[in-house]
């Protein structure tokens, strides 16, 4: 058994705001989810690309991917992948805001065979994890800023926006009637 | 007046000397760096999958040669096997869950057969599915929903009476980010408990989907 992002992940108020804005799960579920997305990318594309050849020189194929992936990855010939998913942005914060939210401190638990075939398939494992969850919260604080910049465009009221977008999640967020994706859609459930 | 002797012996002008060491072209033909011998080669580009090159005088057009698109991400599956008493009192069944799905294609190996696409980067994805809802002869509410990580989008609502089943498909046409998720669910009401069923017959319960840009 392996950790995997065993350093943990903070994020700041407003980095939390954006993201539950938008989703229903808190931010360390959707990370395990796409650990699971991970683990299932390079365990199919391992097999889909290298069990043709282990075959050839193999009369019988284990069906247990535990035994299997180690198997393969240790073939003459394999080369490992080397994968990165590429444009992943990074968030913008104000440096006064402090990245104080523990959203994990204790990694997530691998088997040894699924670390094998994350290893084979991603260039650095723990990195695109990280990477992940930071580009996922900077998407969110950018759908957030084109969901909300426009309104506060054609409301009269507003003499000017904030020119970060940690102050207008702020500030939007602070609204009385203000509701994010979990309490929208208990409220439709309701209807 | 410069003539060749200034610059060099020989009837063209060379490189070293601030020249090309050409002198005669045919139509698209460029200059590359060429470090053996420090010189300049003369060459035309060269088509790529479906990129294709007209070289004309003094002219180069570069244009999509069309035929199919190259698509990074794409995946269909079905229900092979009906799965019975998941819904029909209001609970929520998710494609795949109970059932793992049986692949045609995975086009980038991103989708799991529990019914989980992960999208592999920032992008705009057409994602469509339905379900067939069997052994439900209720009067109620059949709604189906393709929840991904930034929204659930109700792509099928209709209120049935004693239907003998209710095929519930839609589409949409949404934002993921890298690792989000999406899966397909269905919800009927209507019965006094959860007795109908979903069937696994002739791929009526699907779901599918692709990346069309990023």
């Amino acid at each position: 058994m392996k950790a995997i992002g065993s350093k943990g992940f903070k994020l700041n108020a407003q980095d939390k705001k954006a993201f539950e804005h938008f989703v229903l799960v808190k931010p360390k579920k959707w990370c395990e989810d796409a650990l699971s997305g991970m683990l299932n990318k390079a365990i199919k594309t391992i097999l889909r690309d290298w069990l043709p050849k282990y075959k050839e020189t193999n009369e019988t194929i284990t069906a247990n991917l535990a035994q299997l992936i180690p198997a393969i990855v240790a073939m003459e010939g394999f080369k490992p992948y080397n994968y990165m998913t590429a444009n992943m942005k990074k968030a913008k914060r104000k440096d006064s805001n402090a990245k104080d939210i523990e959203i994990w401190d204790d990694g997530f638990d691998i088997e040894d065979w699924q670390e094998t075939a994350l290893k084979a398939f991603y260039a650095d494992p723990e990195q695109q994890l990280y990477d992940f969850m930071e580009n996922k919260i900077a998407c969110r604080k950018e759908a957030f800023e084109r969901e909300y910049e426009p309104k506060l465009y054609a409301d009269p009221e507003v003499q000017e926006i904030p020119r970060d977008v940690d102050d207008l999640i702020d500030l939007i967020a602070s609204k009385a009637d203000y509701k994010n994706r979990k309490l929208r859609e208990a409220d439709r459930e309701t209807l | 007046m410069v003539t060749q002797n200034n610059w060099g012996s020989d009837t063209n002008v060379q490189v070293a000397k601030g020249g090309t060491g050409q002198t005669t072209y045919t139509n698209g033909q460029l200059l590359i760096g060429n470090t053996t011998g420090n010189t300049l080669s003369k060459a035309t580009l060269t088509e790529g999958s479906g990129v294709t090159i007209t070289n004309g005088a003094g002219t180069i057009t570069i244009a999509a040669s069309g035929g199919t698109p190259s698509v990074t991400s794409a995946f269909l599956a079905y229900l092979a096997t009906t799965v019975t008493n998941v819904t029909g009192h209001g609970a929520v069944f998710t494609l795949g869950t109970t059932t793992a799905l049986t692949e045609v294609f995975d086009t980038g190996s991103d989708f799991n057969t529990n019914g989980t696409y992960t999208a592999p980067s920032n992008g705009k994805y057409l994602l469509t599915g339905g379900c067939n809802i069997i052994d439900y002869s209720a009067s109620g509410a059949v709604v189906s929903t393709i929840v991904t990580s930034n929204g659930s989008y109700k792509v099928f609502i209709g209120e049935f009476s004693n239907p003998p089943s209710v095929g519930c498909a839609g589409s949409v046409f949404c934002d993921m980010d890298t690792s989000d998720t999406a899966t397909i669910t269905v919800s009927a009401a209507g019965l006094i408990g959860n007795t109908a069923d979903v069937s696994g017959t002739g791929r009526e319960s699907f779901f599918s989907g692709l990346i069309l840009s990023t």
